[in-house]
């Protein structure tokens, strides 16, 4: 890292707090790109409690296919489901090594990769033609060039606790 | 017998056994001739002679009648003397025939006739005594009275005597003549046997010398043949050797001007040969030199590969340190992340921290791009190192090749010194050995050209050969019609 880099990063650091904070970026929504399953996906990051490595998964017998096991965070025990398996994609060649927390519920989605933490206008989401066959995909949102489905933690979480 | 006894000795064995055989014959022929003059002289010697003188006595008998005859005639007394001389000549006569006779009746004979002339002589004794006194006539009468009677009983012992005489005579003449057709007899026999032993020794010598011959003539033949082909090659590979020679001559003439010219060249040789000596030993020394050029070289280039290296393990060293940068910035984007996230549960109380979290992920984001760059420009950089290493050692090496070639052509450089002086000896050597060389080939060339001369005679003296063998030939040829038809005939 030269010199001239690291004093353009200062610059931009300082420049943020110079200025007045703008009101369209109040309403810019935070996704988090990742891929699950070898499928690229979109969250919503403000529906989730966190991102965190994925720490050591310890298998538990259990009846859903989705759920991985059980895993330590912070004093708390909580399942790791597969995020693939919830949303109904093949699990991939690659082992997850990332996990989402989500809200109240105390449980773990893993998934393979975490790509990217984007800040896209409420617009460049749109609803999903197929959302009826997968009812946690119900929008879409254009990365970088391609279209990759939004995943709604909410409606998982609807899923995972309904019996 | 062919094989154990020679031509000659056959030739003499046979003259020798027919010699002996002439000398038996011979000796049979001088027995012979000796038993027949033995018994001739015998009949001559002693029975013609006692032939003879019983004639002598005889006619002593008519003399000593007429004597006696002629006394009473004419009283003359020459002839009484004559008739005692011939009466005593006759007693001697009678002497001898009786002390020499052989047979009983031989000596009966002569003991009639001793006693017939006894009393004839004492009848004619006793008429001389009385015709003193008478007559012729009566002498006469007595004569033929007294004295005829006497006398004519002499004459017939005389004439018995002779007869006897005769028949020894004859009967002598005989045995002589026997035994002298006995010993012709033998002598023929003797000669015809020698003639008959001659014929055959003849034959058998004949049959074995006339096969005995007719091996040799056959050897004499094929051999002649032989030595006609022999002569005819002889010949024939004179005639090539005087041409072969002919061309040796001319190859050694071309070789002693081509020595003359080895001899030039190798004199120019030593002289080129010095000067590249000069030159070797010139290039030695530059090549030394270059050598520890390459020396030096070497050095700085292994210092240079230290370098590198020492570079190449401090840009991974930085790629460790960029790795753990790398992991910071990830963590802080995390942090950041969920720093937005706990913000956002805030409310509007962390909207503030919300934008600070944004920007120090905003932050992380951008040291993690540098940092892809930098290991990106790392990973260039050891990249290059490595590049420049391995051309560093592979310069290196071939520094190291170029020394060692450089110590070869130094090594050559001095070979070549010792070759060039070794072959500037050589070429002196090859000159001083060039000129020994012509004179040795202009002395091969006269012995070549006596050789050549040599090589025509022997042509000639083959040609000779040849004609020789070839009469050789037809001289055992006529030999052996000759053989062949003696034995025909």
């Amino acid at each position: 890292m030269s010199a001239s880099t690291l004093d353009e990063l200062r610059r931009a650091f300082d420049a943020v707090f110079a200025v007045a904070p703008s009101g369209a970026r109040r309403l810019e929504v935070p996704l988090l790109a990742l891929r699950a399953g070898g499928e690229p996906l979109a969250v919503r990051a403000l529906e989730t409690a966190g991102l965190q490595r994925l720490p050591r998964v310890v298998a538990l017998p259990s009846r859903r296919p989705e759920v991985l096991g059980v895993t330590g965070w912070r004093g708390a025990v909580l399942p790791v489901y597969a995020l693939s398996r919830l949303l109904g994609l093949p699990d991939g060649a690659e082992p997850p090594r990332w996990m989402l927390l989500c809200g109240e519920e105390r449980l773990a989605l893993a998934f393979t990769a975490f790509e990217a933490h984007v800040r896209v206008a409420p617009e460049a989401l749109e609803p999903a033609v197929s959302g009826a066959a997968r009812p946690a995909l119900r929008e879409l949102v254009h990365l970088d060039g391609r279209v990759r489905p939004v995943v709604s933690i909410p409606d998982l979480l609807m899923a995972i606790h309904r019996p | 017998m062919e094989s154990r006894f020679t031509f000659s000795q056959k030739l003499a064995g046979a003259f020798a056994l027919l010699v002996l055989f002439a000398l038996a014959v011979a000796a049979v022929a001088v027995v012979a001739l000796r038993d027949v003059v033995a018994s001739k002289d015998e009949v001559i010697n002693v029975d013609a002679r006692r032939m003879a003188l019983a004639e002598r006595l005889n006619t002593l008998s008519f003399r000593k009648a007429n004597d006696a005859r002629a006394f009473l005639m004419t009283k003359d007394g020459g002839y009484r003397d004559a008739l005692r001389a011939t009466r005593r000549e006759m007693r001697e006569v009678i002497e001898t025939l009786r002390s020499e006779a052989q047979t009983d009746q031989e000596r009966a004979l002569l003991k009639a006739v001793d006693e017939a002339e006894e009393a004839h002589n004492r009848s004619v004794e006793a008429v001389i005594a009385k015709s003193g006194g008478a007559s012729v006539e009566a002498s006469g009468l007595q004569i033929e009275k007294e004295v005829r009677p006497l006398r004519d009983q002499l004459n017939r012992s005389i004439d018995q005597f002779l007869a006897a005489e005769q028949r020894h005579l004859d009967e002598g003449r005989q045995a002589a003549t026997d035994a002298a057709s006995r010993a012709a007899r033998l002598v023929i026999a003797l000669a015809a046997l020698m003639i008959l032993l001659a014929v055959s020794l003849a034959y058998f010598l004949a049959r074995a010398l006339s096969r005995q011959i007719s091996n040799a003539v056959r050897h004499v033949q094929s051999s002649s043949a032989e030595l006609q082909a022999a002569a005819g090659q002889q010949a024939t590979g004179a005639k090539q050797q005087a041409t072969a020679m002919s061309e040796i001559t001319t190859t050694i003439s071309e070789l002693l001007a081509t020595s003359r010219q080895i001899a030039e060249s190798a004199r120019a040789v030593a002289g080129i040969a010095a000067e590249t000596a000069g030159a070797a030993r010139a290039g030695d020394e530059t090549v030394q030199r270059s050598q520890d050029s390459v020396g030096s070289i070497r050095r700085q280039v292994e210092l240079i590969v230290n370098h590198m290296l020492d570079l190449g393990r401090k840009s991974q060293q930085i790629g460790g340190i960029l790795e753990i940068i790398n992991e910071l910035a990830e963590q802080t984007n995390i942090l950041a992340i969920n720093a937005t996230i706990e913000a956002a549960g805030a409310g509007e109380a962390g909207r503030r921290f919300a934008v600070v979290a944004e920007e120090i992920r905003k932050l992380a984001d951008r040291v993690g791009g540098s940092t892809k760059d930098i290991r990106t420009l790392i990973d260039e950089v050891r990249s290059a190192v490595n590049t420049t290493v391995m051309a560093t050692e592979s310069g290196s090496k071939s520094v190291e090749v170029g020394a060692r070639h450089f110590s070869e052509v130094a090594a050559a450089f001095g070979q070549i010194a010792r070759l060039v002086a070794t072959t500037t000896d050589a070429a002196r050597e090859i000159e001083l050995s060039t000129k020994q060389q012509t004179t040795a080939v202009e002395q091969v060339n006269l012995a070549i050209s006596n050789v050549a001369q040599a090589t025509r005679e022997a042509e000639a003296s083959s040609g000779q050969s040849l004609q020789t063998a070839s009469q050789l030939a037809s001289m055992s040829r006529d030999l052996a019609r000759l053989v062949q038809s003696q034995k025909a005939a």
